[in-house]
């Protein structure tokens, strides 16, 4: 009989986490405290008249402003479930972003990123995939109040960081999944192609963003521009946005979709204090869930989805999110063990079906998402991902250590994948996985 | 024989406002106009030289209330190229072009980072905060030379202020700033700046190089220089945070 598991947020769980949090920024203050402080013994430094320092020659721009290029390798050993074992795991990628001046008020900008991993991204047809982001040009007259652009742009909207309900263009953007945190996820998103015009009026922007259907399924080839994977169907994206005042900003969205009922989207974000953002996002669409679409039922359904959160600015360079989220759409416990009942394949599809909607799997989630800038020494940064599927009671958890060098970063990745076999996070076969990644900047 | 004249009542000198002197502080330090100007940040620990980061601050007033916006890009390192930090009073925005993720980030999290020593040049105080003429004194200035100044005190007037409270020493003649301490609303030193390397920019000797001292840790010491100061059509629809991943000034 399988033992149950306290609920994640149980005041005893959540006593246990903020304790462990307070000794650990405590512990991280101190380390900051002692190497600011000569210690007893310590040979004193010579006094330094801050006055007299003079900075070194300034070195040239490596590149033109706008311009980023970057070559990164990672190798790490995971540990597999289902009697798979352990294995390695390498990859290679090259990403590049460059914007152009094409003349006055006009601009291009174009956005790529190859990835050569082993094994091979799950889905994909070989261990090369190459991510055409964007690739755009822009006219803006002279007063820079209206903006029309043409092109695969990538268009993300959504404050939050574990969910984004208004993320509307999300849906098949993720093309390569080389890793689980949800802000570097983003850095691989394919755009979509669209033409787009945005106005300036004041306190309010409005936008209207018309993509075309260009193909109708998606291709995992090498070199493909997938364009079934971001263009599938024909949709026209209008948004509002509004700053309230210094303090409040909002967002208001409408898609309309070929074949669909329309989808309305809001996000919000707010200024409580000092130290303390809050936001939120909300959309409500009409379509068949995760489950019917598995289950093969058909029904369509309005649902709700959400995500709200806040961010906390906390000693020590310490920035803390905490995020709970609901996906109308997602798995029940009992759409769950319905999916489960129809074997392995099909649960493993219904997780490859979220992920290529990047939808939560699950009705209900909650985030935290930690960062630490200057952990024990200057140069070392922290962040720290834990997401709970609350629905199903697994959990990922993720965390990097990430030294910056000249020209260089050098970063350590674990993460766990923990629950029950047939959930979100206990049925994928990368049970846990350390890998050290090294990215050299030019 | 012309009438002697007349015995003049001796001019009155007019108590210095306050709020002027620090409006005209401002002045010196930022030009009037929307301009750009090339911010190099040099860290020092111990006296050795870091870090080095390189920025493009874009600034402009956005209304008639003189609220100052600042919009500042990350040039280098290349590892943050093409980042935008937007300061609109407490609208602040942190863009990164690779996620393509506008963050709204607190007035303490946007301390945290580099870029809060980058706009210590480039904020303007008069609209933030209430100036008090405390002393006249001789201080010495940022190359260590004895200036006859005015001593302010600013306290936060308006929920935009950064920092609690201000002690800001200006030339007794010229209004320039010469130093200041930064203080935490509990009064507790975040940074102490001296200008120096007054230098003729758009229509003023402006200042060219702050020093800034970690108030909390002394051996922790900013060089700012800005060079390439210009004058600039910056829309205000640029301080924005939609605009933000269409930011391209070049």
């Amino acid at each position: 009989m399988r033992q149950h598991r306290p609920p994640f947020l149980s005041p005893a769980r959540l006593a246990r986490g903020v304790a462990l949090a307070a000794l650990w920024m405590g512990a991280g203050a101190a380390a900051l405290a002692q190497g600011a402080a000569p210690k007893p013994g310590d040979p004193q430094p010579p006094d330094v008249d801050p006055l007299a320092l003079q900075s070194a020659p300034e070195a040239p721009a490596a590149a033109a402003p706008g311009s980023r290029f970057f070559v990164e390798g990672a190798v790490g050993r995971a540990s597999q479930r289902h009697g798979l074992g352990d294995d390695t795991v390498s990859r290679l990628s090259l990403d590049f972003s460059r914007s152009f001046r094409l003349g006055e008020g006009w601009r291009a900008r174009l956005s790529n990123r190859l990835d050569v991993t082993d094994p091979r991204a799950v889905g994909a047809e070989s261990r090369t995939l190459n991510s055409l982001r964007e690739a755009y040009v822009a006219w803006t007259p002279g007063d820079g109040q209206l903006l029309l652009e043409a092109g695969r742009i990538n268009l993300r909207h959504g404050p939050a960081y574990g969910d984004n309900p208004t993320d509307f263009f999300g849906t098949g953007a993720l093309r390569s999944p080389i890793t689980v945190e949800p802000l570097q996820r983003r850095e691989n998103r394919q755009g979509t192609v669209m033409l787009r015009g945005q106005w300036a009026l004041g306190t309010h922007t409005l936008a209207l963003a018309a993509a075309p259907k260009l193909d109708d399924r998606p291709d995992r080839s090498a070199f493909s521009l997938d364009l079934g994977s971001t263009n599938a169907s024909s949709r026209l994206l209008g948004t509002w946005g509004t700053r309230w005042s210094e303090r409040v900003n909002t967002q208001l969205l409408v898609l309309g979709e070929r074949g669909q009922s329309p989808r309305l989207g809001a996000n919000a974000t707010a200024l409580l204090g000092d130290a303390v953002v809050a936001y939120g996002e909300w959309s409500r669409g009409r379509g068949p869930s995760l489950a019917t679409r598995l289950l093969g039922t058909g029904a369509e359904v309005r649902r709700d989805r959400i995500a709200a959160g806040v961010t906390l600015a906390l000693p020590a360079k310490v920035s803390l999110t905490l995020e709970a989220s609901r996906n109308g759409f997602g798995l029940t416990e009992s759409e769950r063990r319905a999916v489960q009942a129809l074997g392995p394949v099909a649960f493993g599809n219904a997780l490859l079906a979220a992920q290529a909607r990047q939808e939560p799997f699950g009705r209900d989630a909650f985030t935290l998402y930690l960062t630490q800038n200057g952990l024990v020494w200057r140069s070392l940064d922290l962040i720290a991902l834990v997401r709970q599927n609350t629905t199903d009671d697994s959990r990922l958890v993720w965390v990097e250590l990430r030294h910056k060098g000249a020209g260089f970063d050098a970063a350590l990745q674990w993460q766990h994948l923990s629950g029950a076999a047939f959930t979100e996070f206990g049925y994928p076969p990368v049970r846990s996985q350390v890998q050290g990644v090294v990215t050299w900047y030019f | 024989m012309a009438a002697a004249p007349a015995l003049l009542p001796l001019a009155v000198v007019a108590a210095p406002d306050p709020q002027a002197l620090l409006a005209a502080s401002d002045a010196i330090r930022n030009p009037q106009q929307p301009f750009r100007v090339t911010v190099t940040l040099s860290e020092f620990e111990r006296g050795q030289q870091v870090d080095t980061s390189t920025l493009q601050s874009f600034a402009r007033t956005l209304d008639a209330s003189g609220q100052f916006a600042t919009l500042l890009r990350f040039v280098a390192p290349a590892r943050d190229a093409g980042k935008l930090m937007l300061k609109a009073g407490n609208d602040l925005w942190f863009y990164d072009p690779g996620t393509q993720s506008s963050v709204r980030i607190s007035p303490q999290q946007r301390l945290m980072g580099q870029a809060s020593n980058g706009d210590v040049v480039t904020v303007n105080f008069a609209r933030d905060y209430t100036a008090t003429l405390v002393a006249e004194e001789t201080t010495t200035d940022g190359e260590r030379k004895p200036r006859a100044s005015r001593k302010l005190a600013l306290t936060a007037a308006t929920d935009g202020a950064a920092y609690g409270s201000i002690e800001l020493w200006i030339d007794a003649e010229t209004s320039a700033p010469i130093k200041a301490r930064f203080l935490s609303e509990s009064g507790r030193l975040l940074k102490t700046a001296f200008w120096r390397r007054f230098q003729r920019q758009l229509g003023a000797e402006r200042p060219t190089e702050t020093v800034i001292i970690d108030g909390l840790n002394p051996a922790a010491v900013t060089l700012v220089r800005f060079s390439d100061f210009a004058a600039r059509n910056l829309p205000t629809g640029w301080f924005q945070r939609d605009h933000l991943p269409r930011f391209q000034p070049d």
